[in-house]
């Protein structure tokens, strides 16, 4: 019951956020700005407390499907309140809030009116490590595809001489760049980590068949090929900017394209629970 | 009492009559004391602008008050008092109050919406304060004008977007680079343009500033005025990979930079952005520059188009900030006309006040202890005050919403008050109260 009503009014208040920042960035207004960052602290601080209520309850952090896109979310907003904080711009939280709204509305469908929160019976270092390594990662993608869609959006203003809505709510492509820039490249540091703790616990707990045979090693491994490229083509090929946007896009892109796919489509570990 | 602007204003005056009228600020204390010490003139404050001279003030007779500032400024300009008439304009209660509004929003400013003129208006609020010759209603007045110059910037975009080329370029780079402060600037040229621009962007804290021309001395000059650094053309052209922002505004009749040329900077400097600002005519760029990857090029055109629409969403913008004027307009006219029905509170509460003092003079009181004296006292006042409570809420209503006067002379001929005009301590305890 308590979890019921913490996931609706935790999803309301991101909702209402979520509206405070679309209707800010559309018309900058005091109240609308009140609106959306007073609702994503609030919201933000009810999320913690659900976490801490699904945990107590589990007697663990329940590291499943169920509650997964829920901890995403967290730290997503952990990294944007951050950046709202440190360059008093709110911008980004047009695009990001709504990505929050997606996932608590997942993770929502999943355990509202259940009461039966699933663990997943794995243990040790590895596993939680990968898991908490791979949900900072993907946090940092969400975060670096956001910047390079604004980026886009600024520079197609800038380069048609038409200096308009964007231009006047944006803050600057070089801003836009660099979170990009330095989210891309922590959410591969990230993968990369996720994927040495999930690869050294899978060999110590599933036989080699069945690690060839997981589905979400190929588009975990198509992943890190393309963050590999788009951080060495930002550091060592001098792609900045358009280039670099359209790699985190596309990265992006193709992680959250892939994983609902293989949910439905495959069953294995990563089908995680009893 | 009426709420009076007389002034002028570039609309009005050509700037020889404007220069004559200005107040300095070392001047701006003996002209507030001379403005009041005009009998007819119980309030005063004086925004003066290189664009306008007003004296706000809260006159008993309109054509005194407009006789005394012809004079005030005939004496101080040496200008015929005739030749000054004909060039002031003024504007009474709402319309004054309308006008100052407009003034700090930037509406009546020569470019729409600088942001200047409300840090102006503000300092004439506070002078006035501080020399005390404003009082509650000028206050009043300054204070809302500032509030509503704050909601005009913070509810519309009247003061968005640059108004002139070589702040439109400014803020292009700072669009661009975000904080110029670690960005190094090249300067080809060294004409007007360029120099303001230069100066833009030196203000705005690039780390270096580069000035190029193909007479050095020029450049040594320039480079003087806007403290830059004179290169000469062949290293200024040779380094061009070090500028993340170039201003060229030369005379060249080809162009000074190429494609290639751009192109072979850009592959030095690993494609990081590079802003390219063509101030000449003829053109310096070769337009096929701006195809280059993260090459941003802007010339003339570009930047007079750029400001052009921001000329014109300030004028759409304009309308709106008239909204929230109106609004603020009725707030303080309603606040006026409360003041109307503020003397007849007053005598009211002498009124009841009177009756309760001769009542408990007449009462034997003598018997009971000074304790329950002041016991009987509070009563009475409680009582007197609960009795009042009401219609003296329901006054101040009426009184906003500009029918004050009937009650009041309803009031004065059923209890047979006195009422007179408002002063300061009647205000004071009223609002206290």
């Amino acid at each position: 019951m308590i979890l019921d009503i913490l996931l609706i009014a935790t999803g309301g208040v991101y909702i209402a956020s979520a509206l405070g920042y679309a209707l800010h960035f559309h018309q900058p207004r005091a109240y609308w700005r009140v609106l959306s960052t007073r609702g994503i602290w609030g919201a933000w601080c009810m999320h913690t407390v659900l976490l801490a209520v699904i945990t107590i309850s589990a007697g663990e952090v329940p590291l499943t499907n169920q509650v997964l896109p829920s901890l995403c979310a967290w730290l997503v907003v952990v990294v944007y309140i951050y950046l709202e904080v440190s360059t008093r711009d709110r911008s980004l939280g047009v695009l990001i809030v709504p990505i929050v709204v997606v996932l608590h509305i997942l993770t929502l469908t999943k355990l509202l009116g259940t009461g039966d929160i699933q663990v997943t019976g794995y243990s040790g270092g590895w596993f939680e490590l990968h898991v908490l390594a791979y949900g900072l990662a993907y946090t940092a993608f969400a975060i670096s595809c956001v910047g390079g869609v604004m980026y886009l959006m600024l520079l197609s203003e800038i380069q048609a001489k038409h200096l308009g809505f964007f231009y006047s709510r944006l803050p600057s492509l070089e801003v836009l760049n660099q979170i990009n820039n330095r989210a891309a490249t922590f959410g591969f540091v990230f993968l990369t980590g996720g994927t040495i703790a999930s690869s050294v616990w899978a060999f110590q707990h599933l036989s080699q068949f069945s690690i060839w045979r997981e589905p979400v090693f190929l588009p975990v491994l198509i992943a890190w090929v393309i963050y590999a490229g788009n951080v060495v083509a930002r550091w060592c090929g001098g792609w900045q900017g358009k280039r670099a946007a359209f790699l985190s896009i596309m990265g992006f892109v193709l992680v959250i394209l892939a994983f609902p796919v293989i949910g439905i489509l495959f069953s294995g570990p990563h089908n995680l629970g009893p | 009492m009426s709420l009076v602007v007389i002034g002028l204003s570039y609309r009005t005056a050509p700037v020889e009559i404007r220069d004559g009228v200005a107040v300095l600020p070392q001047a701006l204390d003996a002209v507030l004391q001379y403005f009041s010490s005009v009998p007819e003139i119980a309030e005063c404050a004086v925004l003066s602008t290189c664009n306008r001279s007003e004296v706000y003030c809260i006159a008993t007779d309109i054509h005194a008050a407009r006789a005394a500032v012809i004079a005030g400024w005939s004496e101080q300009s040496g200008l015929d008092a005739d030749a000054l008439g004909q060039h002031l304009f003024v504007y009474r209660d709402t319309e004054a109050a309308r006008h100052l509004f407009g003034v700090a929003c930037g509406l009546d400013s020569m470019v729409m919406g600088e942001p200047q003129i409300a840090g102006q208006v503000k300092d004439a609020g506070a002078a006035a304060l501080s020399m005390g010759t404003s009082k509650t209603v000028l206050n009043r007045l300054f204070r809302a004008a500032t509030e509503v110059s704050k909601r005009a910037r913070t509810e519309t975009e009247i003061a968005t977007g640059a108004v002139s080329v070589s702040f439109a370029a400014v803020e292009l780079a700072k669009k661009i680079f975000g904080n110029l402060e670690g960005h190094t600037a090249l300067v080809l040229g060294a004409g007007e343009m360029s120099e303001l621009t230069a100066r833009h962007l030196a203000d705005n804290g690039v780390k270096s500033l580069q000035v190029t021309s193909r007479t050095l001395a020029r450049a040594q000059d320039l480079a003087g005025r806007v403290g830059g650094r004179a290169i000469s053309w062949d290293d200024g052209i040779g380094n061009l990979h070090n500028a993340d922002v170039v201003i060229s505004s030369t005379s060249a009749e080809t162009y000074v930079l190429e494609r290639p040329h751009v192109a072979a900077a850009m592959q030095k400097r690993n494609n990081r952005s590079m802003f390219l600002i063509d101030i000449a005519m003829p053109r310096d760029i070769d337009p096929a520059v701006g195809d280059l990857y993260n090459v941003f090029l802007y010339d003339l055109d570009d930047l007079e188009s750029v400001v052009g629409a921001n000329l014109e969403k300030r004028q759409v913008e304009a309308d709106k900030v008239r909204a929230i004027i109106k609004e603020e307009v009725d707030n303080f006219s309603a606040w006026i006309n409360s003041l109307e029905v503020v003397p007849a509170i007053v005598a009211l509460r002498g009124h009841f006040q009177s009756f309760m003092d001769s009542e408990l003079a007449q009462a034997k009181l003598s018997e009971f202890s000074e304790d329950q004296r002041a016991q009987i006292t509070n009563l009475m006042r409680r009582f007197m005050n609960k009795v009042l409570h009401k219609p003296v809420t329901r006054l101040r209503e009426a009184g906003e919403e500009e029918d004050g006067g009937t009650y009041v002379a309803a009031l004065s001929y059923l209890f047979d008050l006195v009422v007179e005009e408002y002063h300061e301590k009647e205000i004071k305890e009223v609002r206290g109260s």
